[in-house]
């Protein structure tokens, strides 16, 4: 099933155009991944099939339906983007951070419920932060707030996740843990995930498929196992780039100038 | 933290108090049971008869009227300081930022140099503090994107005018008028009127108030997040932004018409909530406006009774009340964060 689907869109900030013509669909249970150097407008493309943003030109459906007829709130049960960098302010509590996820499931004036935190509760579970709930916000370590917004995320329960780095902060271990749980989620419960990466060789162990943003607007979509070579990484990253073959997946890595 | 429903229980308990002890307080000091007795509408002995009649009118005509002005304004101020934080996502943000209170005082201190009445002053405050609002919101809604930093900008901007203005004024105010004149800027309840008591436009506005911050207490809670996080969680950004500027400058608007530009009580109020309570708005909101009202009616308090019979402008003790209270706060939730 079709849950994220673009017709012709373009994409530009300021002068710098990031996609023209881009038509993709995201099924239910695949894991893209989204990969570019710095400044390619990963970010922006990804904020605007989140809505954030309008496209120059083209439709963006979500589940059949076009984007821009949706309400927020609408949008917001189908869709949810974690973002690059949390914003926060204010004193909070992890647990309130992570069960304002549930506010676009309820109505103006409703209180959550007892279901709501559970949901929460079990999202902080699943990505081993139980023992985090009652601190302040402000005294986790960047990986462990990066993990706190991915929980959040969770509870928020989307059918679409756009993820903007998910894996940046992380330890190795973590790194695994979370990938392998959002491929997990993806699958079992027929989401679709949209992540932007720097890691390659995360990508080549996680993703069905890739889009590739080699700048002014060139872009290239398909299979992982298609995509990843040496010609167009280097092209990618406009830097030499070399394959190591080992016995599962094949290892990328910088080669010297 | 302290649970939610048992701080505020503990404060409405704290305002009762702080509303007993203004009526009794005074250059006459009433026992506590003449007090209750005219409050609950008991009549008195007869031998006391002319006695009772006194403090009926002390506590009818001139405490209660000032206590619940009092109450009201920092209520008021309270809830319209939250909400300033949340819109510009700044802790550190009061009802003044904008300039609300700039442009009150200048419309005041021209209607006091002109020699108007009490009733005149505070009409031209409310003219005073609409205009900038105006002002303030064309300037920074203009061509181009929205931002809190260019409506902060903007607000900071014409405050500093405004202030320019009101120094402009001052220098060249004759000598009678001018000690009027600094006790508005500073803050000061000592005109309040018995007529106030049966005006319901002040309560109504604070209800009012408390009820549309509380219908977007939730809506509250997830833009203290950011304005994209607050997005993503499906809220529209353009109107309750607006709803939070126009709500929040109304209710500094009031207050300031009331009671002068007091300082400090929308300030720490709500952060002192935030840190004690939760950063719960639905809470919150209540919350500041019990404390917010407990805190401006002690300061009165103590500004009519700490060296009478001369009395003090309000804002001078809630500033001596709030620069320690915030300070202390401040460094308390520092020294948590370094040893969890």
């Amino acid at each position: 099933m079709s849950l994220l689907r673009t017709e012709n869109l373009r994409v530009q900030i300021g002068n710098t155009r990031v996609c023209e013509n881009l038509s993709i669909e995201l099924k239910a249970g695949e894991v893209w991944g989204m990969l570019g150097r710095n400044g390619m407008g990963k970010t922006t493309l990804l904020h605007t099939l989140a809505g954030l943003r309008e496209p120059q030109q083209g439709e963006i459906f979500i589940l059949q339906r076009r984007l821009h007829s949706l309400r927020r709130k609408q949008l917001a049960q189908q869709l949810g983007l974690l973002l690059q960098q949390q914003e926060d302010s204010f004193p909070s509590r992890v647990i309130d951070t992570v069960i304002s996820g549930r506010h676009p499931h309820l109505s103006q004036w409703q209180w959550e419920s007892a279901e709501d935190w559970q949901i929460a509760q079990q999202a902080l579970q699943q990505l081993q932060l139980n023992h985090l709930a009652q601190r302040p916000i402000n005294q986790l370590s960047g990986g462990e707030r990066q993990r706190v917004a991915m929980a959040t995320l969770i509870t928020q329960d989307p059918a679409i996740m756009l993820l903007d780095e998910p894996s940046s902060h992380l330890d190795l271990k973590h790194q695994i843990q979370l990938l392998d749980f959002i491929r997990k989620q993806t699958v079992s419960q027929h989401k679709t995930t949209l992540m932007t990466l720097h890691d390659v060789n995360l990508s080549a162990r996680y993703c069905d498929k890739l889009i590739l943003l080699l700048g002014d607007a060139h872009i290239m979509v398909g299979d992982t196992r298609e995509l990843l070579n040496e010609d167009n990484l280097q092209c990618l990253y406009d830097y030499p780039i070399k394959k190591i073959d080992t016995e599962g997946f094949p290892l990328f890595v910088a080669d010297s100038l | 933290m302290l649970k939610p429903l048992t701080t505020l229980t503990l404060l409405l308990l704290l305002s009762i108090a702080c509303f007993i002890l203004a009526l009794s307080v005074g250059s006459v000091s009433l026992p506590l049971s003449d007090v209750l007795h005219s409050l609950l509408g008991i009549s008195s002995p007869p031998a006391t008869q002319a006695d009772a009649q006194l403090s009926q009118h002390i506590i009818y005509e001139l405490r209660l009227p000032r206590a619940y002005i009092a109450f009201i304004s920092g209520g008021l101020l309270a809830l319209a300081g939250m909400l300033m934080q949340v819109l510009l996502r700044n802790p550190l943000a009061d009802p003044y930022i904008l300039g609300v209170s700039g442009g009150a005082s200048v419309a005041a201190m021209l209607a006091i140099s002109a020699g108007f009445g009490s009733t005149l002053i505070s009409g031209s405050a409310f003219i005073g503090a609409l205009i900038s609002i105006v002002l303030v919101f064309g300037l920074s809604h203009g061509r181009g994107s929205w931002t809190p930093s260019r409506l902060l900008l903007t607000g900071v901007v014409i405050a500093a005018g405004w202030g320019a203005v009101i120094n402009f004024i001052l220098s060249l105010s004759p000598e009678r008028p001018l000690k009027g004149m600094l006790f508005w800027l500073m803050g000061d309840l000592s005109h309040t009127q018995s007529e106030q008591l049966s005006n319901p436009l002040l309560p109504m506005v604070l209800l009012l108030g408390l009820l549309l911050s509380w219908l977007m207490a939730r809506s509250l809670n997830i833009l203290s997040r950011g304005e994209l996080q607050a997005s993503v969680l499906g809220i529209s950004l353009k109107p309750l932004r607006l709803g939070l500027f126009l709500l929040a400058s109304a209710l500094t608007a009031v207050a300031v018409t009331q009671a002068g530009s007091i300082g400090f009580v929308g300030l720490i109020v709500p952060h002192m909530l935030r840190l004690l309570i939760s950063a719960d708005h639905r809470w919150l909101a209540p919350a500041s406006v019990l404390c917010g009202g407990s805190l401006l009616l002690i300061s009165d308090t103590l500004a009519r009774t700490l060296i009478a019979p001369q009395q003090l402008p309000v804002g001078v003790i809630t500033a001596f009340i709030g620069v320690p209270v915030f300070l202390y706060l401040l460094n308390r939730s520092y020294r948590q964060q370094v040893t969890p």
